[in-house]
């Protein structure tokens, strides 16, 4: 069941990323790869992953007012005559058809107060409480988690941390470094 | 914004109280970053409050002074050659245990309870993920406090030569 609703899922997603590569307006792309990112928030809640699924979404909400502020200013699309209701009942339906997904991705949810490590006995959080210590020799278990088990995830965040404040230094970077004059003077004002 | 020369920074009620606290701030970053395997503390939060020592330093002295202490070479050289060995311990796990990110010290020699030295690599990834949060913090930080709006011949321009090339004595 699970299974067949994942894949429908996918296979939305896979529409919404050919409208986005095939369309030729930027604003519709941007709110393809929007759609994409939603859909995908809602497969993460269908694999028991809610936290993962509100970080995608408030990511991708991110990301499109971002995009939408730096396209909006090259081409302004205004919807005229029929297309406006033929779109609204198509966003409608859609809104209903995702909220009943949504719903059904709910009810699949562990109970309140009963998370998988209660439930599961293989889980991996039952595995790191047990023999965390043995294995790791690290008292404090969130250091264990995060260097040890966990340690590609973390190196990933590294990562991340690390090209974001290379990319802030390249971008507020005032005087480029090609045309040196050392005076300060001779450099572009942004 | 015109500072004077001769006492950049704030003034001396700030400066003397950062220079009995700044030390002090600096200790317990140390602690957090080498007890992070067995106090909860973790070397995120070391990084952070190492940056939040030289951000107070520049605050009350002006950063001419902390630039003398951790420059622009200074800065990039700690923050790469830290994720860089971070990736180099990880990578050694492969040739002594045959995993990626594998405790390969712990394996060799076990340790005792709530000892400094024990968990095996788990310190030094700490110790490396504090100097490279603390370097990256520290030049998102000064990057914006270099910069400066000077009037040259009527128009305003943003500048920020110090970080670039430092010239000591002369200062704006």
């Amino acid at each position: 069941m699970i299974e067949t609703l994942i894949s429908m899922l996918i296979f939305f997603m896979i529409i919404g990323a050919i409208i986005a590569l095939e369309t030729t307006d930027l604003l519709s792309a941007v709110i393809s790869i929007g759609a994409i990112g939603s859909v995908a928030s809602i497969c993460y809640l269908f694999v028991g992953a809610p936290d993962i699924a509100s970080t995608q979404l408030v990511v991708e909400v991110l990301t499109i007012i971002i995009l939408i502020r730096a396209t909006i200013r090259h081409d302004l699309i205004t919807i005229d005559g029929d297309r406006e209701f033929f779109g609204l009942t198509i966003t409608l339906a859609l809104i209903f058809v995702l909220f009943l997904f949504g719903i059904k991705a709910f009810n699949n949810l562990f109970d309140f107060g009963n998370p998988a490590i209660s439930q599961l006995p293989e889980a991996p959080s039952n595995r790191y409480l047990a023999c965390g210590f043995q294995e790791t020799g690290a008292n404090n278990i969130l250091s264990a988690i995060l260097f040890d088990y966990r340690g590609l995830d973390t190196f990933g965040q590294l990562c991340v941390l690390f090209a974001g404040i290379w990319g802030a230094f390249a971008i507020m970077r005032v005087q480029s470094r090609r045309k040196k004059t050392g005076k300060g003077d001779g450099n572009e004002d942004r | 914004m015109k500072t004077d020369n001769k006492y950049p920074g704030m003034s001396l009620i700030v400066k003397n109280t950062a220079k009995a606290v700044m030390g002090l701030i600096f200790l317990f970053g140390i602690y957090l970053t080498l007890y992070g395997h067995i106090s909860p503390a973790s070397g995120f939060s070391g990084g952070v409050v190492f940056a939040c020592t030289f951000i107070l330093m520049t605050l009350a002295f002006g950063k001419d002074v902390v630039l003398k202490f951790l420059g622009k070479t200074t800065a990039y050289v700690l923050n790469c050659v830290a994720a860089l060995l971070f990736l180099l311990i990880a990578s050694l796990g492969v040739f002594y245990s045959g995993n990626f990110f594998e405790n390969f010290l712990e394996k060799m020699y076990p340790s005792a309870n709530f000892r400094l030295f024990s968990a095996g690599v788990i310190p030094f990834y700490n110790l490396l993920m504090a100097i490279n949060i603390g370097a990256g913090l520290f030049m998102v930080f000064i990057i914006f406090a270099v910069r400066r709006v000077v009037d040259t011949d009527g128009k305003r321009k943003l500048i920020s030569t110090e970080f670039f090339d430092i010239k000591k004595g002369e200062s704006q």
